[in-house]
């Protein structure tokens, strides 16, 4: 069931109203049995995956939590639990030919004999009972009931693809359960049209024109390869940050917070900065999780730089287990390791701290930043390793196809593909100034502060250009595939 | 004493003060509001005017234009729609445009030769067009001042089943007919789940979503004012776009098409290259669906109940096809097939004429198993025109026309 299908446009009001008609002590119950329904629509079996492994973490969790003398060995015991299912379901055909390249001179590796199909959202409840069972070993107090525990790990607006919650955040709401409040609805309504508004009428309808690029990048030019990278990092934006405000919006009619996953990543003026912006629930989750039990920062230059590596490298396979996407971990790694060293000279020459740090200085930062990210958005994006490198190979040597080749009339056709044919050349600087419409919008608290008859007039525009203008073929959302 | 303002507490109140309730009132406003000035002739956009051009877009808006009906309308599916554009190519020796060309022009000049009388000749042949489109298409288009003297329907047992075909209302023809006469006998029977009933059913009651054809031509318009403001030449009726992109537009937006994308020429030009299609048939047949085939032939029997009740004569044509293509069928389907033409040719008082004969349409005449080449599409008009002639009853519904 997806955000932007008309199964969930009944699911959830249908929930949303039993959810506030009933009883108190059943509405956790009704949530949770929602969320398992929710995940059911999609394969059933897998019910039985998010269930047994919610059961097996409750457990650990209370494990760790009551052990004298053994709680490294259960958390060791719940790590390898989660981390093995992770790899099962994930890595396993990654695993099998990185081996079969590997041991080739010396042995055949069998390819895997049967098929096996990736759970939705498995690597966002996986990285979400690592959080806890972790927690609780540092020190947190365990979840007691299990209709919450099971919630936290279930709920279905963040079920699929997060923001990875964190649970003392999260629990604690339904021990102090939310009062019905039309306030709860002028919170998520808007939030839900606004992620469907990116996601449909932004995203969707750019996915078509990515698509094309990508697949066949021998076919195009330099120019229009750069077209493509552009179009892919708003696509990818306004995907998954409108997928993160359906969730957040589906949350708040229940009354319930989850946290924001992104923050204007395009206006960040270095790449460190870009990661406190985007996918903020993962990256902050990979420093909790991953970088600082390495050592963090808090060790030798090298040792730093080598946890810094590592982290990204481990967070790019995490977006999938493929050459491309580790290659774009290493990348964002040695960008870190490089803006990290980049920082220690800036503090020792002032006329630079001053160059930069001056509003022009940042301009052209944010614009680097931006194009260091793009950059990584093709390795991301391309299909494999050998189209990554034709895609950057010609999108930096300006390589032009044939004579005559209408290299720059990539206006595309047009089945209910409103905004792309024919304005993308329109529709691609609207959408980088809107990135700084909406910083703007967030500084000065304008939509906050506006009066109810100018919210009102902002949901219906929302709501008209979603019905109006949305495509008939809805894409899943990218990060459902991770 | 002094009272106390009232606080908003009583379900009522609450309602009042969110500006989420406003904003949905207001589009129910709006709504409402649209589809009063629809029904009073108001609304400002005809079903004719839509963002996107596919094959039937350009074929119904070609056939509004017509001042007169036609006395022949062709219909079938790409095994006609080759036919009809490879013959006149041949005829004319000339490339024709399948986007702009409509009509035979080889058939009306055998008609006039084997019967002495001039007779138009409208094509509403179509890729992918099932029964079902043959169907809603008959039932939109053809009819009142409109309405031709005969339907020649060409038609193969691939025409009765698809295993791409997610519904019958899914398909570009039904919805563009959909838009132009909502055919309400079959509007929830040619959706395959509820899904897809609920959002028929959202598009109704909704003028809005009904409509969101309208706005996206509004936009498409728009843009396209706005690019030319720019200094970007007018790309009304060209295509624009690089060749790959297009490729992948295909694949995925099959219905979108212009007047240069698929050109039929004559033979010299187009040179007797064949394409063994036989795996992708292979394929179609052996994931043989009862249900859809069932489907489909009730679809064909209703556009003969339509023929029948509004006075139009309707010739089936079984299509030539390859030996090897119907060896491929599963067994007794090609007779079934047969035998259900017939039972429903005396039902309804249509006629059929049987072009699948090995001897008139050997391997040269195909590009693939099925579709017929410039030269076929010349021979099976050819063919056609020497069987009206013979076949007396055929002959007569012909003669009848003038």
């Amino acid at each position: 069931m997806l955000f932007n299908s008309l199964q969930y446009a009944l699911f959830l009001p249908l929930v949303v109203l039993l959810y506030w008609l009933s009883p108190q002590k059943f509405r956790v119950p009704i949530l949770l049995a929602a969320s398992y329904l929710f995940y059911m629509s999609w394969r059933p079996v897998f019910i039985f995956l998010i269930v047994g492994l919610t059961v097996a973490n409750y457990f650990l969790g209370l494990a760790i939590d009551r052990s004298k003398d053994n709680k490294k060995a259960w958390l060791i015991g719940a790590t390898v639990l989660n981390l093995a299912t992770l790899a099962y379901f994930k890595y396993a055909y990654f695993l099998d030919d990185v081996a079969r390249t590997i041991f080739k001179p010396l042995f055949e590796v069998p390819h895997i004999p049967f098929d096996i199909v990736l759970p939705l959202a498995i690597s966002f409840f996986v990285f979400e009972f690592i959080h806890y069972t972790v927690d609780v070993y540092r020190g947190s107090a365990p979840v007691k009931s299990f209709p919450a525990f099971a919630l936290f790990a279930s709920f279905f607006p963040t079920q699929i693809a997060g923001p990875i919650k964190r649970f003392q955040d999260f629990v604690p709401q339904f021990e102090n359960p939310p009062k019905f409040s039309m306030e709860h609805i002028d919170k998520g309504v808007p939030l839900i049209l606004l992620g469907l508004f990116k996601k449909v009428l932004i995203a969707d309808n750019l996915t078509f024109f990515v698509q094309g690029g990508f697949a066949n990048p021998q076919h195009f030019s330099g120019l229009d390869l750069w077209v493509f990278a552009y179009a892919f990092a708003f696509q990818i934006y306004f995907d998954f940050s409108g997928y993160t405000d359906i969730a957040r919006g589906s949350a708040a009619l229940f009354g319930y917070k989850v946290p924001i996953n992104f923050n204007l990543p395009y206006l960040a003026s270095n790449i460190s900065e870009f990661w406190h912006r985007w996918h903020i629930s993962l990256s902050t989750w990979l420093r909790d999780y991953l970088f600082i039990p390495l050592g963090g920062s808090k060790c030798s230059r090298l040792l730093t730089s080598r946890n810094l590596l590592l982290t990204m490298t481990l967070g790019g396979l995490w977006h999938g287990a493929a050459m491309h996407f580790l290659v774009w971990g290493v990348y964002h790694g040695l960008a870190l390791v490089i803006h990290r060293e980049f920082q220690r000279v800036k503090k020792s020459v002032s006329w630079l701290a001053g160059a930069i740090d001056s509003i022009p200085g940042r301009v052209v930062s944010t614009l680097l930043t931006f194009h260091v990210v793009l950059i990584g958005w093709v390795l991301f994006r391309a299909e494999t390793m050998t189209s990554a490198t034709i895609i950057l190979k010609k999108m930096f040597t300006l390589e032009t196809v044939q004579a005559g080749a209408q290299s720059l009339a990539m206006f595309l056709p047009t089945v209910n593909y409103p905004l792309i044919y024919p304005s993308v050349f329109l529709l691609l600087p609207i959408l980088a100034v809107s990135h700084l419409v909406m910083g703007w919008l967030d500084t000065t608290d304008l939509v906050k502060r506006s009066p109810r008859l100018a919210k009102a007039a902002w949901c219906l525009v929302l709501a008209l250009m979603i019905m109006e203008f949305s495509p008939d073929k809805s894409p899943r959302f990218i990060y459902f595939q991770f | 004493m002094l009272q106390s303002k009232p606080q908003p507490n009583s379900l009522l109140q609450k309602l009042k003060t969110s500006y989420v309730v406003w904003a949905a009132l207001a589009l129910l406003a709006l709504d409402g509001g649209c589809r009063v000035l629809d029904q009073i002739g108001l609304w400002p956009l005809s079903p004719y005017e839509a963002a996107h051009r596919s094959t039937v877009w350009w074929a119904a808006t070609d056939y509004k234009k017509t001042e007169t009906a036609p006395d022949i309308a062709l219909m079938g599916s790409s095994l006609m729609m080759a036919a009809v554009h490879g013959g006149d190519a041949t005829y004319e020796n000339k490339s024709q445009k399948v986007a702009l060309h409509h009509e035979s022009k080889l058939l009306e000049h055998l008609l006039k030769n084997s019967q002495g009388k001039d007779f138009s000749t409208f094509s509403f042949a179509l890729s992918g067009e099932m029964a079902s489109d043959a169907y809603v298409l008959a039932n939109a288009m053809l009819s009142g001042e409109k309405q031709p003297k005969v339907i020649i329907y060409g038609v193969a047992p691939r025409d009765l089943m698809d295993n791409a075909l997610k519904s019958p209302a899914s398909t570009e023809i039904f919805r563009l007919m959909s838009r132009i006469k909502d055919p309400t006998d079959v509007a929830v029977s040619a959706r395959n789940s509820f899904w897809s009933v609920a959002e028929y059913g959202l598009e109704k009651l909704s003028f809005l979503y009904g409509h969101r054809n309208d706005f996206l031509y509004i936009q498409h318009k728009a843009t396209r004012a706005l690019l030319a403001q720019l200094g970007y030449r007018d790309i009304e009726d060209e295509v624009h776009t690089t060749y790959e992109i297009r490729r992948q537009a295909f694949l995925e937006l099959p219905e979108d098409s212009g007047p240069n994308e698929v050109v039929v020429h004559p033979p010299a030009a187009s040179g007797t290259v064949y394409t063994d299609n036989l795996p992708e048939y292979r394929y179609r047949y052996s994931s043989f669906k009862e249900k859809q085939f069932k489907e489909q032939v009730s679809y064909l029997e209703r556009l003969l109940e339509l023929g029948r009740d509004r006075g139009i004569k309707v010739i089936l044509v079984n299509m030539p096809l390859t030996e090897d293509n119907v060896a491929l069928m599963p067994p007794g389907l090609y007779s079934r097939y047969m035998e259900t033409l017939n039972t429903m040719c005396t039902k309804y008082s249509a006629q059929m004429l049987d072009l699948n004969e090995p001897r008139d349409f050997p391997k040269e005449y195909f590009e693939d198993s099925v579709h017929l080449n410039s030269k076929g599409g010349a021979r099976f008009f050819e063919v056609l025109a020497e069987k009206i002639a013979k076949d007396s009853q055929v002959a007569s519904t012909i003669n009848a026309i003038k």
